[in-house]
């Protein structure tokens, strides 16, 4: 009897319904089995993967240091900038980018390209994610530095740019322009090899779209400048975009943040108006170089190389027209002509060998020599410049004569002259530090021998007026005019004068260094004989015949020599005009002195390429740059003890007393 | 027989509503909405308040399961045949007038794309099958004699097969792979009340494996292929097929064991739940919940799948019994398929969750699914 009262058909099922039970009960235990291995015991790794999905750190960009000239002028700072940047994997080509595209003004050849390059770094990404769901996707940027205006486009349709983001950039920035070219270098982005020399362990100091320091300062001091990059954590959805609100920043788990350290600023010994100075005295000229030292320092007070180029141009990177340009032209403007490249000195170098003429006994102060415009020394004949008949060391220094010096050189021997040279610091880096510093050279009996397997008695003549195989630095022989200015100290030189933390809101502007005069050596001259000498250099510009006395300026007492220094003959020049040939042929100018005579502040030394005569084109220039320095430079930063830093910047006004 | 006895008369004063499987329904259907009310709140506006349409479909699919529930389903048993041959008008018609969504034409317009309806055939077509199932088994010449009398042959099946591979054949070729395999599942789950003879059971479990092979090589299509693919090695594409079911494991496994608690689940809040109102309801549901929420939901989902089956143990006649069966395997194979594949148990295949996932055409059959279930619980005892 069926007490349900079923019909007897339905018995066919009747033993199936246990087993349908116990299968829907099975299948869900397995459900339910699962789910406990996700929820119970796989929940601490999910939960991780749950918080890094939405947590991620964003890198807090820090501030390069600011550069600034011995009265707080500055010379190197960072700008704001705003860069775009773009997440590739989560960027929708169809709909953002046309939108993203037409905000930027992107042309339609820069569109296309752009768009190639999205599409390739999205399928990377894609690629790296299928194989590993941790791979962190990257983020591009795709453009630099856009305008005002085109970042309140942005933020105007910020809701339709999904995975696109504009974030401020400080940009380095030099307002003295192609001023402080060679001296403060530039910096610019880092590429794969610089991140590849990396040493293991400061992997993650340098990241790409970073910019360091490729030459100059800038270079030197990139490990004070840099700083430390921070982090923060941020929480972002699955379509890359930021959540702010306050819900959202409480899954951020501590430490939330890493602020970043920020870079170092420099205090250098330069006087950019002196630098000023020197490129409007250079007006006239088509190149070369001017160092200025601090006598009793050998801190420099200047440095000017010309041709030069806007550093900022390098910053952002240059156009491949601009970077042609630059390397085609025939003044290399990239060359810093005050340290690394060397040149002949010419009669610049007398002061020295007369030094080790008198120190050596090989000449007295009263000794003549006969000047007949040529020297016949055995077969070759050795020119002066003039004729000057019986010739003493005195006016031979003052009206620059050849044959008396070619006399001298005999007597003197090459090696007696050029150990004073090395004495003052030639031949040697002067260990400034920055764009590979050229040590110049001063040939010896055993460097003939070496080079030319022989050595003759014309190799010491020609050395003795700074020929032949003589070579030194604009900055050599300024360090070595202060050091006969000063009495025989050869300083090291110093463009660096103080490191100082930078001043922010949380305090900081003062010295966290400072660097003191560092003395290379004490040269051995006897005084009497410096002085003689130095009388001699003052007759260069003070006397009547001297070759710089038209030159002379009358608001301070500047002693000197002028130089002019054959170059080797050229023919032809690649990428030169045939017609303009000629200019590369003519002589260096030099002019290198000091002031004021009594007691000597400043030392300059200038070259001009290819100026011709030393008396008539690098004399004028440095005469310009001591007469400004004494009559409107330094007058202006006299008050120095009671306002330290002349200049209203907010910045400098906490910077240290000079 | 003939009359009712004392026992009988009980249970006729304990008949009408079945109050354990509408409040066990009820329970389900809550939950769901509270749950799609989360899931939807982080969705851009204009998907914010589904819930609320949800509820509409509820209470429009609640009205339509009381008239299942109220005809007789003797009706439905007289005019099966006539509905089976409206439904495989409709889904042809979807060939004609689809729709398409995600490159799968399942959907058919009514009164214009803006304001208008649509819904998907396929979906009544699971009702509908499990109507027809029923009809041939309670028609069936071949009822086999008492207990131990043999078993049926292949052959007997072939009818069957026929009423499912229709459907199952037009609902593929959409491709819809997740309505396709429900209704195998419905026609699996009633044959299953069938005696079978082994030798016979053998042979087909040969014949499924060499048909599997087939199929594989020339009738799946890649994107069906990849995801299973992709489910047995899951590293593969963690981006392209992957994607969805990987975020959907860390967010139930985000859930730990009481949830983040409502509305904090955060793969869900930070958008790395895909399609979370349609087919992945359930991690959003777990990650809130945690384990305790999910094991009260497959409760409630067994619950309701077993009072089903004790629906069809006590049902009055065959028809009765393979109707309440093949609706029930079909609440019971949405379920399993979506839990299982979120959690990665299974494949993903798109199958929703009922009365979890929003849509009207998924809420409504199963409502009528409950209310034929109803109906036959309802009318166990009614004589004639």
């Amino acid at each position: 009897m069926n007490l349900l009262g079923q019909r007897p058909d339905v018995g066919e099922f009747r033993k199936r319904y246990k087993w349908l039970a116990l299968a829907v009960v099975a299948l869900n235990l397995v459900l339910v089995g699962k789910l406990a291995h996700l929820q119970l015991i796989k929940a601490a790794e999910n939960a991780a993967i749950a918080h890094d999905n939405i947590v991620h750190k964003v890198t807090l960009a820090t501030s390069r240091g600011v550069i600034r000239d011995r009265h707080g002028v500055v010379l190197a700072a960072s700008r704001e900038s705003w860069n775009v940047y773009v997440v590739p994997a989560r960027l929708d080509l169809d709909k953002t980018y046309p939108r993203l595209a037409e905000l930027l003004g992107l042309g339609p050849v820069e569109r296309a390209t752009l768009e190639q390059r999205l599409r390739e770094a999205r399928a990377k990404d894609l690629a790296a994610l299928k194989l590993d769901p941790k791979h962190r996707i990257r983020e591009i940027i795709v453009r630099e530095d856009i305008s005002r205006d085109t970042v309140g486009a942005l933020e105007t349709h910020r809701a339709e740019l999904s995975a696109v983001s504009w974030i401020s950039v400080p940009l380095r920035y030099y307002p003295q322009k192609e001023l402080t070219f060679h001296l403060l270098g530039y910096v610019n982005e880092v590429n794969k090899e610089d991140l590849d020399a990396l040493p293991e362990g400061q992997k993650k100091e340098l990241q790409p779209g970073d910019r360091v320091g490729r030459s100059g300062v800038e270079k030197a001091w990139e490990a004070f400048l840099r700083g430390q990059r921070g982090w923060k954590k941020v929480v972002m959805d699955a379509r890359g975009n930021r959540r702010t609100a306050k819900e959202d920043q409480a899954l951020i788990d501590a430490p939330a943040e890493n602020p970043p350290v920020p870079g170092r600023d420099l205090r250098l010994s330069i006087d950019a108006d002196l630098v000023s100075t020197a490129r409007k005295a250079f007006a006239g000229q088509l190149a070369g170089a001017v160092v200025a030292i601090e006598v009793k320092t050998g801190r420099v007070l200047a440095v000017y190389s010309k041709p030069g180029i806007d550093p900022n141009d390098f910053v952002t990177g240059l156009s491949q027209k601009q970077a042609e340009a630059i390397l085609t032209n025939p003044l290399s403007p990239l060359t810093d002509k005050t340290l690394y490249e060397a040149y002949f000195p010419g009669s610049t170098m007398k002061p020295f060998h007369a030094l080790a003429a008198l120190g050596a006994g090989a000449v007295t102060r009263d000794s003549h020599e006969l000047c007949e415009h040529v020297l016949q020394v055995s077969r070759t004949r050795f020119k002066c410049e003039g004729f000057h008949g019986q010739i003493s060391m005195h006016d031979a220094i003052v009206r620059s004569c050849n044959v008396y010096f070619y006399q001298l050189g005999k007597k003197t021997t090459l090696d007696k002259m050029s150990a004073m040279d090395a004495e003052f610091g030639f031949g040697q880096r002067s260990g400034v530090g920055f764009n590979h510093e050229s040590p110049g050279l001063i040939p010896t009996t055993a460097w003939y021998m070496q080079h030319y397997g022989g050595f003759r008695t014309g190799f010491a003549l020609n050395a003795a007026i700074g020929q032949g195989n003589t070579k030194v630095t604009v900055l050599q022989l300024a360090m070595a005019y202060a050091a006969l200015a000063n009495g025989g100290t050869l300083y090291a030189p110093q463009v660096v004068q103080a490191i100082e933390t930078p001043f922010t809101d949380a305090g900081g502007g003062g010295i966290e260094q400072d660097f003191p005069p560092r003395i290379r050596r004490k040269i051995g001259v006897d005084p009497g004989q410096l002085k003689f000498v130095k009388e001699a250099m003052a007759g260069v510009v003070n006397e009547e015949g001297g070759t710089a006395y038209r030159e002379r300026t009358t608001k301070v007492m500047v002693a000197g020599k002028t130089g002019t220094a054959q170059v080797s003959r050229v023919g032809q020049k690649p990428g030169i005009d045939p017609h303009l040939i000629w200019y590369f042929n003519r002589d260096h100018a030099w002019f290198a002195g000091f002031a004021p005579y009594d007691d000597p502040e400043i030392a300059i030394a200038v070259l001009v390429e290819h100026g011709g005569g030393g008396g008539h084109n690098a004399a004028p220039i440095a005469m310009r740059m001591f007469d400004e320095w004494f009559t409107r430079i330094k007058p202006a930063h006299e008050g120095a003890a009671t306002a330290p830093d002349g200049k209203p910047l907010p910045s400098a006004s906490k910077g240290p007393a000079k | 027989m003939n009359r009712p006895s004392a026992l009988g008369r009980v249970a006729r004063a304990r008949e009408g509503i079945d109050w354990a499987l509408l409040i066990g329904v009820l329970i389900i259907a809550v939950i769901g909405v509270i749950n799609l009310y989360s899931a939807t709140s982080v969705a851009k506006a204009g998907r914010a308040d589904l819930y609320v349409t949800q509820i509409y479909w509820l209470v429009a699919g609640g009205i339509a399961a009381t008239l299942a529930a109220a005809i007789d389903y003797r009706h439905f048993e007289r005019l099966a045949y006539v509905i089976y041959g409206g439904g495989i008008v409709l889904l042809l018609l979807v060939f004609i007038l689809g729709r398409d969504i995600h490159g799968a034409s399942r959907w058919i317009d009514i009164g214009g794309k803006e304001r208008g309806f649509r819904f998907q055939p396929s979906e009544f077509m699971k009702l509908i099958l499990a109507i027809s199932l029923a009809k041939y088994l309670h028609d069936d010449p071949k009822i086999p004699a008492g207990p131990g009398g043999g078993g049926r042959r292949l052959g007997d099946y072939v009818v069957p097969a026929v009423l499912v591979g229709i459907p199952f054949a037009l609902v593929a070729k959409q491709p819809d792979l997740g309505t396709a395999l429900i209704l195998m599942g419905i026609f699996v789950a009633v044959m299953a009340l069938t005696r079978i003879r082994w030798q016979s059971l053998t042979l087909l479990v040969v014949g499924v494996t060499a048909t599997s092979l087939v199929a594989w090589n020339y009738l799946l299509h890649d994107y069906q292929k990849r995801r299973i693919t992709s489910f047995i090695n899951p590293e593969l594409d963690i981006r392209g097929a992957n994607w969805h079911s990987h975020h959907a494991r860390v967010a139930i496994g985000n859930g730990g064991v009481f949830g983040q608690g409502y509305m904090h689940g955060t793969q869900n809040h930070y958008l790395f739940i895909p399609e979370q109102h349609t087919d992945f309801p359930f991690p959003v549901f777990a990650e809130d919940w945690g384990f305790t929420g999910g094991l009260v939901l497959i409760a409630a989902y067994t619950f309701v799948v077993l009072w089903g089956i004790g629906i069809a143990a006590r049902a009055r006649d065959r028809f009765g019994a393979a109707l309440a069966v093949g609706v029930t395997a079909m609440i019971f194979w949405h379920a399993f398929f979506n839990i299982g594949m979120v959690t990665g148990v299974l494949p993903v295949v798109g199958v929703t969750l009922p009365l979890f996932s929003y849509g009207g055409s998924s809420v409504t059959t199963v409502l009528v699914g409950i209310g034929l279930l109803m109906n036959v619980s309802m009318r166990r005892n009614t004589f004639g």
